[in-house]
């Protein structure tokens, strides 16, 4: 026997055992059902790693049916957490087909209540995990299976009824209620559930009460593809985000067991409306939501790859593009942006409600392209994402709108972002067209700006930053301020936008008003840090008169420097340095009374803030050490005496309260001031408590600034005199704006006063001058002020050399001298006051008195009369007022004189202070001896009694201006009236112009030396340079201005009444009297 | 016939009794011409016009006949009144403004001094001065005007001119103080 025909033997012998093996099994099996049960429990438990129990399994040949009680499968040690309970199971099935070729008809399959609970992380071995690699015997089994038994198996008929399933993973569970399964007459399998997802941990709830999914072919185990289509009705979502109702899903699904996945295809799925949640309130947003997509689901991989997806929102939003996402071991997700048009606009309502306030100033109008690419990888540390995304704006309109502020613009241009996120390289170049802003008193454009940034985020670097502004108008103080032609430039710039630093070194900006400036920026943790600006040639000068600043009509000019540093330091506050200095500045105010040339100027501050204490501190200076400047008559040269001024102080900006620690003004060499103090703004006025001190300094200087230079052209005077010693002053202010007093006192050491060419000298000055100034009509609450004034050696001319001591005293606006002051004259004294000084500082008053008693006119005339002089003067003028430069009295002084007295009366002067002073005066005589007044005159000698008056008396320029004179003689008993020929001759010229001596009055005349006579009477009147003399004797027609006596004697008559002499004439006919020794020419 | 008369009668009345109203006139004594003529006999004065020291023509008597004749024209009966307008006052306030005047001529020629129509002196354009040149100028142009508000008073006082008219002496002094310097 042939090897061959040996093996074939023995194959065939090994078949028949096996043959009548398994029919001896299925033999024993048949009359033991309860090893049948025990061996598909093992089988199963074996299979599915799980442990699975059969309650009753009981089945029959003919009809070929099986019964299956109370299945349950419970976790074993590799099926975690899976639980399955099947309390009844029946099936009918018969064969079908030729030997060989048969197949298993399941025709009816009913399965009861079935239930299912899988937790934790489920696998069920063979299925989640893939086909085993098959043992040698497997093929084989299955195809003498196949050829023995049945080659498939074909359901016909199946329910599933009133099943139940939870997954549960976590805090996350799935419960599948009423899920009911049907296999129709065309195989087609429909399940139904309802299904209820909740994860609490994030209070999401999803609620699914209608799932439906029907197949579209019969499930054969040999083919095992099963196509379905799956569809969600009224699903509800909530979430603490939003409430999401009546969500429609619907999908083919292919499950695939060759690849291993389920495709899907044309899923949809669609939303109308959700509830949009935010601090408890719901608002309700129509979404019109709309996704379709086709993809697939790798079971293997756990991979969805969706190769079309479309989104829309409604004209919101339509997305369009590919997902790539995988969930398996390795999470990720690819989502491919082909184009999505966003309109943000119409995005806004869809935001929360506090999200949707805080982006409504700000309107973008317009769709915005965005393509690219968004990646996403789960790592260790959780998800790395990678983006390369462009969004490209195209005229869109951008708007922001907040209260009165509005800005518009035409924004186009593109952001890029690409690299791992958030690390992207991202560029920015954005132009708007058309900017337009408006509000705060501002109002731009249109203009057009540019913005670009490169870098990678979080740190961009700013590429360039222009605007170019033709006009910008802005309202200041209810004017409107146009500034031209502004350019703003920045080309460095850095931003990082994670620790929200940024800095911006250089940025230039040219206008018509201000020019060459630099500013940059630091900004941190999203405030603005540091500002600092600085240019030359800025043109400051132009800005104030074009902001005007100054007040109407200045002028301001000058070559500028500007540097300005602001450093904010959160809550404690702000720092600002600052320092601007001018060359060659000059203004003008528009009379030219305030006057600034070529001055050089440096003024610094150095401010901080306390936002704690609503605090400034501030330190201020200004220095000019070049140029001159001219305040009225006020002159300085200030590289001669530069001007320093410094102020420090705190202002409380919500008691409005400023504190000057120190404010001080110097002109060096000249004058220094310093101010302390506090000033409170009391509505509507200021509180003040202020006081001043001037240091003490010298005088000389002083007085030649403040005095001398101004006023010397307009009284010459001044020029004359020298002025020595120290002064000081120190005052207090105190009060509100409206009513404030002002005390204080000016002191004068080692003072001297001298004109040589007057004859002036006081030496020894000290002066305690009080001080008390107000606004207000109250009487101060505090006592007089009191100081004095004391001089070793007053020298003036016509006076007697002496010292002089006086007390002072200041009350509201007044000084006075209390007691009053004797002054020695020549023959006597003048007793002088008291001095009262009212309505002090402006128009003052003096009001004063004078009285003197039995003073020797002798001595007192000494230097004007030229001989001997025998008499007394005493009076009193009282009062005596100096007011509006005019100065009058009343009262009147009596001389003693020539046995008779002069009463001189009213004595004035107006135009005081004006170049010419006119004293004013009358005078009456009476009884008055002519023999002792004329004798020795170059008049000539008369006898007799003189009464008379000049009456306005005026004299101007040390000239006599004005009278109205009369002299008339009075006979009195025991004394003879005898006029002298030379007296006669004088009066006659005087009347007449001419000696009344010639030719044969002269030879007449020759023969006596004096005549008696009746009376003498004349009356002279001044006016204009005009000399009126008339006799005040008539006779008919004549007027005599001398009536000769009874028996002998002249008369001199007046031939021409109404005789009018020029002034000059007047003079040369007296000083011919004057110088005239001798007698008149007779001839 | 009657109302014809009697509107007529009423006419009349009323034309009379206007004519008598309308000729209530108020005069208000100013002698214009008068003023004219010493202000512009003080300004050549100040000027240099005329010598210093000397009386003018009016005073004399001599020349101008032409004015005197208009004079005696305008006021017959004491022109030799008016023309004394002179006191020690004028002529110390003359005196100083001739001599100041020659301090303010070479700024009169540079157009640094403007004349106004109210007879008094202001700084014109002073750009080519310093400014303490400026300011000894300015100070020359108050002294100049204070002289002048009393020189314009003293004239009125002497032509018995109400105070109140003070200022149109000044703005007749204006004229002559506005002719060109000579």
């Amino acid at each position: 026997m042939k090897t061959g025909k040996k093996v074939i033997l023995i194959a065939c012998l090994v078949f028949l055992l096996c043959a009548i093996a398994l029919g001896g099994a299925v033999l024993y099996y048949y009359a033991h059902p309860s090893s049948v049960k025990d061996l598909v429990e093992r089988s199963l438990s074996r299979v599915t790693g799980a442990s699975v129990t059969i309650r009753s399994l009981s089945y029959a040949l003919d009809p070929l049916h099986l019964s299956v009680k109370g299945i349950t499968v419970e976790p074993g040690t590799d099926m975690h957490g899976f639980y399955l309970e099947a309390p009844d199971l029946y099936a009918e099935f018969f064969l079908n087909g030729s030997f060989g070729r048969k197949s298993l008809i399941v025709k009816r399959l009913e399965v009861m209540g079935i239930s299912c609970r899988i937790s934790q992380e489920p696998s069920v071995s063979g299925v989640a995990q893939g086909p085993q690699t098959p043992s040698f015997f497997t093929p084989i089994l299955k195809r003498a299976f196949a050829f023995f038994v049945f080659r498939d198996v074909t359901l016909e008929g199946a329910t599933l009824t009133d099943g139940t399933a939870v997954v549960q993973s976590g805090d996350r569970t799935l419960r599948v209620h009423d899920l009911n399964g049907r296999l129709n007459a065309l195989h087609r399998v429909e399940i139904s559930c309802s299904a209820r997802f909740e994860w609490p941990s994030r209070q999401m709830l999803l609620l699914a009460p209608r799932v439906r999914m029907k197949t579209d072919g019969a499930i054969s185990l040999v083919n095992t593809q099963i196509g379905f289509f799956i569809s969600l009705d009224d699903v509800l979502f909530e979430s603490p985000f939003a409430d999401l109702k009546d969500l429609q899903a619907g999908a083919r699904l292919v499950y695939r067991p060759d690849r291993g996945a389920v495709t899907f295809e044309d899923m949809k799925v669609t939303l109308q409306e959700a509830d949009i949640k935010e601090s408890g309130q719901k608002d309700r947003v129509r979404l019109d939501l709309y996704v379709t997509a086709d993809g697939a689901f790798g079971l293997k991989d756990h991979q969805v790859t969706v190769r079309r997806l479309n989104l829309s929102l409604g004209d919101r939003l339509k997305f369009e593009g590919e997902l790539d996402a995988a969930f398996g071991t390795r999470k990720k997700m690819d989502l491919k942006v082909m184009d999505c048009r966003v309109m943000p606009q119409h995005l806004i309502p869809l935001l929360p409600t506090g999200l949707r306030k805080r982006a409504d100033p700000v309107k973008l109008e317009g769709p915005i392209h965005l393509t690219g690419r968004i990646g996403g990888v789960e790592e260790g540390t959780g998800w790395s994402w990678n983006a390369d995304m462009e969004a490209r704006l195209r005229q869109n309109q951008v708007s922001f709108t907040s209260g009165h502020v509005r800005m518009s613009t035409l924004l186009t241009g593109s952001i890029e972002a690409r690299g791992r996120v958030p690390d992207m390289e991202v560029s920015t170049d954005l132009k708007g067209q058309g900017v337009v802003f408006r509000g705060n008193g501002i109002e731009v454009g249109p203009f057009e700006a540019a913005v670009s940034f490169r870098g990678r985020y979080p740190v961009l670097d700013l590429k360039d930053l222009s605007a170019r502004i033709p006009s910008l108008s802005v309202r200041f103080q209810d004017r409107a301020i146009r500034v031209d032609d502004i350019h703003l430039e920045a080309g460095k710039g850095r931003v990082n936008a994670e620790t929200r630093t940024g800095s911006l070194p250089e940025i230039r900006f040219d206008s018509s008003l201000l020019k060459n400036i630099t500013a940059s920026l630091e900004a941190a943790e999203g405030t603005l840090k540091v500002v600092e600006i600085q240019g030359k040639e800025t043109g400051l000068a132009g800005l104030a008169m074009g902001l005007d600043l100054l007040p109407s009509g200045w002028h301001l000019a000058g070559r500028d420097s500007v540097h300005v540093q602001v450093r904010v330091d959160g809550d404690k506050g702000m720092a600002v340095a600052s320092e601007l200095t001018f060359q060659d500045l000059g203004f003008q105010n528009p009379k030219g009374t305030f006057v600034g040339e070529n001055l050089h100027l440096k003024a610094t501050v150095k401010a901080k803030t306390d936002p704690s204490r609503h605090v400034v501190n501030a330190d201020i200076s200004v220095d000019a050490d070049g140029g001159e400047t001219l305040y009225d008559r006020f002159y300085v040269n200030l590289k001669t005496h530069p001007l320093a001024s410094r102020c420090t102080g705190t202002y409380n900006m919500q008691e409005r309260d400023l504190q000057l620690s120190r404010l001080s003004l110097g002109l060096k060499d000249l004058l220094t001031c310093e101010v302390k103090g506090r000033i409170v703004e009391r509505k509507p006025a200021w509180q003040l408590d202020l006081t001043a001190d001037i240091p003490e300094l010298p005088l000389k200087p002083l007085f030649r600034f403040l005095v001398v230079e101004p006023y010397q052209a307009e009284k010459p005077l001044l020029g004359t005199l020298q002025l020595d010693g120290a002064v000081s002053a120190g005052v207090s202010v105190t009060g509100i704006s409206s009513a404030w007093t002002t005390q204080g006192s000016l002191r004068w050491r080692q003072g001297r006063i001298s004109s040589e060419e007057r004859g002036v000298g006081l030496t020894g000055i000290e002066l305690a001058l009080p001080l008390w100034v107000q606004n207000h009509d109250r009487e101060g609450a505090g006592t007089a002020m009191e100081g004095g004034l004391s001089i070793d050696s007053l020298r003036v001319p016509f006076i007697p050399e002496q010292a002089l001591a006086v007390s002072l005293r200041a009350g509201p606006n007044r000084l006075s001298v209390v007691s009053p002051t004797r002054v020695k004259i020549p023959g006597g004294e003048v007793r002088l006051g008291p001095v009262m000084i009212d309505h002090l500082p402006g128009a003052a008053t003096v009001s004063t008195g004078l009285a003197m008693d039995r003073v020797d006119m002798g001595a007192l005339l000494a230097p004007f009369w030229p001989r001997s002089l025998v008499g007394t003067l005493t009076g009193t003028l009282n009062p005596i007022r100096v007011e509006g430069g005019k100065l009058s009295s009343s009262g009147a002084l009596t001389a003693r004189v020539f046995d008779g007295e002069v009463i001189f009366s009213d004595p004035g002067v107006s135009g005081l202070f004006a170049g010419t002073p006119i004293f004013k005066m009358n005078a009456r005589w009476k009884d008055l001896n002519l023999s002792k007044l004329t004798a020795d005159t170059a008049f000539g000698k008369i006898e007799g009694v003189l009464n008379g008056y000049a009456k306005g008396l005026e004299i101007a320029q040390g000239q006599v201006q004005k009278f109205d004179l009369l002299v008339e003689t009075v006979k009195k008993e025991g004394t003879s009236q005898r006029i002298s020929v030379k007296a006669v001759d004088n009066i006659a010229q005087i009347g007449g112009g001419q000696s009344p001596f010639v030719g044969m009055a002269g030879m007449f005349a020759s023969v006596f030396k004096e005549f008696p006579y009746e009376k003498i009477g004349v009356h002279a009147t001044l006016e204009n340079d005009v000399f009126r003399i008339n006799g005040t004797i008539k006779e008919g027609d004549t007027e005599y201005l001398v009536k000769r006596g009874l028996l002998s004697g002249v008369n001199v008559v007046n031939q021409n009444p109404d005789t009018r002499v020029s002034f000059k004439d007047m003079i040369k006919r007296i000083r011919r009297i004057k110088t005239s020794q001798d007698g008149p020419v007779i001839k | 016939m009657m109302n014809t008369y009697r509107k007529a009668l009423w006419i009349t009345t009323s034309l009379f009794l206007s004519l008598i109203v309308a000729c209530v006139t108020i005069n208000i004594y100013f002698p214009a011409e008068k003023v004219e003529s010493v202000a512009g006999e003080i300004v050549d004065e100040i000027r240099g016009q005329t010598p210093d020291g000397k009386e003018s023509l009016f005073w004399k008597g001599k020349g101008l006949h032409l004015r005197k004749t208009l004079m005696a024209f305008v006021c017959p009966r004491a022109w030799a009144d008016e023309l004394t307008v002179s006191n020690p006052t004028i002529r110390g306030l003359k005196a100083r403004m001739k001599a100041r005047y020659a301090q303010m001529r070479p700024f009169y020629d540079q157009g640094m001094l403007k004349e106004g129509n109210d007879g008094y002196l202001s700084l014109g354009n002073a750009a080519g001065l310093g400014l303490k040149e400026k300011r000894d100028l300015n100070t020359l142009v108050s002294a100049e005007n204070s002289d002048r508000q009393q020189l314009y008073l003293e004239v009125a006082k002497a032509l018995k001119i109400d105070p109140s008219q003070v200022n149109r002496v000044a703005e007749i002094f204006a004229k002559e103080w506005q002719k060109p310097v000579r």
